[in-house]
């Protein structure tokens, strides 16, 4: 599970960096502070390197077989929904930037500007 | 690429098909012995040389009970040896797609810049002398060499199928749906393939040309038709 700290201290925690299947949640009772916020900085930092050393999209054991279909919805999916809830709440979207890169090297170029024009026009099926 | 009236496999030029190719000689070796045998006991038969006036055949029924225990047991280790192997979890360096249209193939590099190119075949009346008729593209899928590659195929309309014998590599491209397959080559060089499921009139002329390089190779390759 991944920790992501906001502008605020709260925190969201989840994500599939980790290769968890959760999207974002907010942890209850978090309030103004989080005995999280120690590690905060160091995950932060853990997703920085590992964008800057991304090459492909690794194997996702949620998806361990020959049909990756889900994979590329998934990741598309929990790309906007990361950049949407972090500009809720006014934080940094570079973690979003990991399912961004995993969608873009698995997902047609095709599908990915079909999904767009959907996103754009209001009739996108997933839930953002 | 296959030659004229050739009957066995292409020489393997990935780790999987090399397995392949040991199994197949394998389970061909097998099939010899058995045939063998049958033919030697039709013989003895034909010949009235075994005996007809068994009544209780004990030894015999153990024999052709275990014998072939055996044989099945020798066939089913390589194979699922192989079967597990080819879905072994390898972290692949590349991830390329491979799209069939009616009647080429898209390939696309998206995991730095957004890379994308068509692959038609190259017509008879424009092949340079030398070249192969019905196998030569415009544009080649360039690999480096010796790096764990995962392949994306599906089709933009109706089913295709990516086949690259050498590679042992053979996936079906159905529209809605990605499918995974990967291999490694293991030297450079161009590998030929043809699409393997019906799709139209021209299903017979869209093959599939991968050309293996080195990675300095393949970098600049990639740089040249990125910028």
């Amino acid at each position: 599970m991944v920790c992501l700290c906001t502008a605020s201290g709260a925190v969201i925690s989840g994500g599939a960096l980790g290769g968890a299947s959760r999207w974002f949640r907010r942890e209850s009772g978090s309030g103004g502070e989080s005995h999280f916020d120690g590690n905060c900085d160091a995950m932060a930092e853990d997703i920085r390197t590992k964008l800057e050393h991304y090459k492909t999209a690794p194997f996702d054991s949620r998806f361990p077989n020959q049909n990756q279909t889900r994979n590329c919805w998934q990741n598309y999916l929990d790309f906007h929904r990361c950049e949407k809830a972090m500009a809720a709440k006014g934080a940094d979207a570079t973690p979003c930037q990991w399912y961004y890169r995993v969608y873009k090297s698995i997902c047609p170029m095709s599908w990915v500007t079909t999904w767009d024009e959907y996103r754009e026009e209001g009739t996108f099926p997933g839930k953002i | 690429m296959a030659n004229h009236s050739q009957l066995g496999f292409q020489d393997a030029s990935s780790p999987i098909m090399e397995e392949l190719v040991e199994f197949h000689d394998h389970a061909l070796m097998v099939a010899l012995a058995i045939c063998s045998l049958v033919l030697y006991l039709l013989t003895l038969m034909l010949m009235e040389k075994l005996s007809s006036n068994t009544v209780d055949a004990q030894e015999i029924e153990l024999i052709w009970t275990i014998l072939p225990a055996i044989v099945l047991v020798l066939l089913a280790l390589p194979s699922l040896q192989i079967l597990y192997m080819m879905d072994e979890v390898n972290e692949p360096d590349l991830t390329l797609k491979a799209i069939g249209h009616q009647w080429y193939w898209t390939y696309e590099y998206t995991d730095f810049k957004d890379l994308s190119f068509d692959s038609y075949m190259t017509p008879t009346m424009d092949l340079p002398q030398g070249h192969f008729r019905l196998l030569e593209v415009d544009h080649r899928m360039v690999v480096p060499m010796e790096s764990p590659i995962r392949m994306i195929i599906t089709a933009d309309d109706v089913l295709h199928s990516w086949a690259v014998p050498t590679l042992g590599v053979k996936t079906d491209a159905i529209p809605g749906r990605l499918n995974q397959t990967s291999f490694i080559t293991t030297r450079p060089g161009v590998f030929y393939g043809q699409c393997s499921e019906i799709c139209g009139a021209n299903h017979s002329f869209m093959p599939i040309v991968v050309e293996s390089t080195p990675l300095k190779y393949f970098e600049a390759w990639s740089s040249l038709l990125s910028s």
